[in-house]
């Protein structure tokens, strides 16, 4: 076999179902091997598109995505991807062309560095060198997307090795004969005593459950499970939305910048916090010192990356664990005097109050969900969510006003069904990520609500869904801006709007029709209902160009740096 | 205060740049870095010292344990180990302050192991401390070039750093 052929035969070997990319000259032989074997590809438009599908379909699916592309452009196409998938955790394995080896270094044809580029942004990358490293390098790389805290690792390889004969019934030799020493990590079995010893000291406890809990295997059961167990209320971030029902008694909705304000007050005011799976970012803290210095709050830190914990945030325990693994040894030794929980007085009455505070706030909300003109935000993405209930559909977003909207008022139906981009905050995320959602499972109807920037970003990939009739609901809220950019220059630079409106925006349902996609258009009441029924009932992908108000606002917010109980809701007490 | 970090790591393409990145990424200053083989030539020891507090070198051992390159990361304990540098100084002299420059030299157990008519070039070995009080005394004379390996450092006594026997 050649490389090439040693890398598609590994792919099979995995179950990899579906790669994602992008031809180009290194990768010829690649792709010949590809086309030979009959593998399945998926022929994006831009190596951008490929890798936010990867990622798609490994958000769902928590199985790696693979991508495929060529060398320099190729490959730094793929550069946000990478920071993005990174950022958020999600296993994608990368198989980059590269010049020969001879050339290497020599500024050749489409030559770039990739592996040089990415190493910051990849949990590690490879450059292949010599041809019996090949299929150990993929075995390591493909066992690290997985292994721990998930992420993206990329394997480069020159064109002449892809092409070379690899003797693969030679003895498999590791890349790595030495053993690494790793200090013993403080899991969740030695620590269970001193958890309910603080939990049964607390008044005021907030369970936060981050991204971990939903990438966790199992993990969402077993939250759920000791959240039966103790009773106590819980608030997710932006990438734990689905970890818990939204109908939870015990639920607070998501913290952060645009959480809700029960959950936000109880971020900033409870007496113990155990955070499980999340990395307390910036949009979720504001000012870490806030949480340092005030040490009358127990912080309880529990992640599988050991280096998160104390990073931004002090951790008074620290429990280097899997989610998972963390709520069931934790549900398992439930102390049986029950001397914290849903017994005790005090957590009665701080539920109470927060749930006081949720109630004032659903009030609030149920009076966005009218019908206005221009269309409220709000009130679409209800109705949208209203439409699909009981169809468990994926929820896909691009980043922005829009996004913040559809984490507050598009309840998921289950875990692994909410696809964002967190952490690097990646416009053009939202249409390549919804195909490779779809690709996980078209079983059910994936939703996609991204603005007329975003789109605009990375509409180019509508030529796959054309292609492939997956059952995508694009929904384009248009609202002639890029909407979070304008909400902050009216709230925090005196209404001046500089470059946020957006001229020359095209007729979205002309560049659907131009790709012989179905198609609408949305901009009052009975358009927006007629859309949705044609966009439930209709087989495959649907577009709607949906015109929305520019001026909402998306509330709460909470000033950047500020603590989360000093959030703004209008019409909040 | 300075913190002494020796990493044992594969002699992997590239690993040296990881290794620093992460130091560069979070902003934390290298005062100090020296790279070899061990007695086994697959594997380097990286020896570096930093200025910061005992979070920073909690943060740093945690991204370090996340490089597959990295076998082994040992904070030195300060009052366990020896450090030493070699350093090499060109210093101007002339007939005159030959012979006191020769005294500093031999004070300071250095060699003078080149001499031209306007110069002497003297290797040193020494700690921080040791290398900081001969440069001081040689500034008057016009210290020309100065060159330093950077730390290395190992434990006192049955301590070792040794992936095939580790202690």
């Amino acid at each position: 076999m050649n490389g090439a052929e040693v890398i598609v035969k590994f792919l099979q070997d995995k179950g990899v179902k579906h790669a994602f990319g992008y031809p180009g000259g290194p990768v010829l032989v690649l792709y010949d091997a590809i086309y030979n074997a009959g593998f399945p590809h998926v022929q994006v438009r831009h190596e951008q598109g490929a890798i936010h599908a990867a990622e798609g379909y490994a958000k769902v699916t928590g199985v790696p995505g693979v991508v495929i592309a060529t060398s320099g452009p190729g490959a730094t196409n793929l550069v946000t991807g990478i920071a993005d998938a990174m950022l958020d955790s999600v296993p994608v394995l990368c198989v980059t062309g590269a010049v020969a080896r001879k050339a290497t270094g020599t500024d050749a044809f489409q030559e770039a560095d990739i592996t040089g580029i990415t190493q910051p942004i990849t949990k590690y990358n490879y450059l292949v060198m010599t041809p019996e490293d090949l299929l150990p390098i993929l075995e390591e790389a493909w066992a690290l997307t997985t292994e721990g805290r998930p992420g993206p690792v990329l394997v480069n390889v020159p064109k002449d090795l892809l092409a070379i004969q690899i003797d693969t019934t030679a003895e498999a030799r590791s890349i790595s004969s030495y053993t690494r020493h790793r200090p013993a990590k403080v899991q969740t079995g030695a620590m269970t005593e001193k958890v309910y010893a603080a939990l049964a000291k607390s008044k005021k406890p907030l369970l936060l459950a981050g991204g971990g809990c939903v990438i966790s295997k199992g993990g969402v059961d077993d939250m759920t499970e000791f959240i039966r167990c103790l009773g106590i209320p819980v608030a997710t971030t932006l990438m734990g939305k689905g970890a818990v029902s939204d109908d939870h008694s015990k639920y607070l909705g998501h913290i952060g910048m645009h959480g809700t304000p029960q959950a936000n007050t109880a971020l900033g005011t409870c007496d113990l916090l155990l955070a499980v799976g999340c990395r307390f970012s910036d949009r979720i803290i504001g000012d870490p010192d806030k949480y340092n210095l005030d040490t009358d709050r127990v912080i309880i830190h529990v992640d599988i990356d050991s280096a998160e914990i104390g990073k931004n945030v002090r951790a008074d325990i620290a429990i280097e664990d899997d989610a998972a693994d963390f709520f069931r040894t934790m549900a398992a030794n439930y102390p049986t005097d029950r001397t914290c929980g849903v017994y005790s007085e005090d957590w009665l009455d701080w539920i109470d109050s927060l749930l006081a505070k949720k109630k004032r706030y659903d009030e609030l909300v149920e009076a966005m969900y009218v019908p206005t003109y221009p269309l409220l935000p709000q009130y679409l993405i209800h109705r949208v969510a209203q439409a699909n209930k009981g169809k468990n559909p994926i929820v896909v977003t691009d980043v922005g006003q829009h996004q913040m909207f559809a984490t507050q008022h598009f309840p998921v139906e289950s875990p692994r069904s909410w696809i964002t981009s967190g952490g690097l905050g990646t416009m053009g995320f939202g249409l390549p990520a919804a195909i490779g959602a779809s690709f996980a499972d078209h079983s059910r109807p994936t939703i996609l609500f991204v603005g007329d920037g975003g789109f605009q970003m990375t509409f180019q990939e509508l030529g796959v869904l054309a292609n492939l009739k997956l059952p995508v609901k694009v929904f384009i809220m248009d609202n002639g801006s890029l909407g979070m950019v304008r909400q902050w220059q009216e709230l925090f630079y005196d209404r001046r709007f500089s470059q946020s409106g957006m001229e020359g925006t095209p007729d979205f349902n002309m560049i659907a029709k131009a790709y012989n996609l179905p198609c609408g258009f949305a901009n009052d009441e009975a358009s927006l209902a007629r859309e949705i029924a044609k966009s439930v009932e209709t087989d495959g992908p649907y577009i709607v160009h949906c015109i929305v108000d520019t001026g909402a606002n998306v509330y709460p917010m909470i000033p950047a740096g500020r603590m989360p109980n000093e959030l703004i809701m209008p019409g909040m007490d | 205060m300075l913190q002494s970090l020796s990493i044992l790591v594969e002699n992997r393409a590239g690993v040296l740049t990881r290794v620093t990145n992460l130091f560069a990424r979070r902003g934390f200053n290298i005062e100090s870095l020296a790279v070899g083989t061990t007695q086994n030539p697959a594997i380097s020891r990286i020896s570096i010292t930093l200025l910061g507090d005992l979070r920073l070198v909690d943060q740093i051992t945690k991204q370090l344990h996340k490089l597959p390159d990295v076998l082994i990361v040992r904070h030195l304990n300060p009052d366990d180990h020896f450090s030493r540098e070699l350093i090499f100084v060109k210093v101007r002299c002339t007939a005159e302050s030959r012979g006191e420059i020769m005294d500093i030299v031999d004070i300071f157990r250095g060699h003078v192991i080149d001499v031209s008519p306007r110069t002497m070039t003297i290797e040193m070995t020494g700690n921080e401390s040791k290398i900081r009080a001969m440069q001081e005394l040689l500034d008057p004379y016009g210290v020309l070039e100065l060159v330093r390996t950077g730390t290395i450092s190992i434990e006192r006594g049955e301590q070792f750093m040794n992936v095939e026997i580790q202690s």
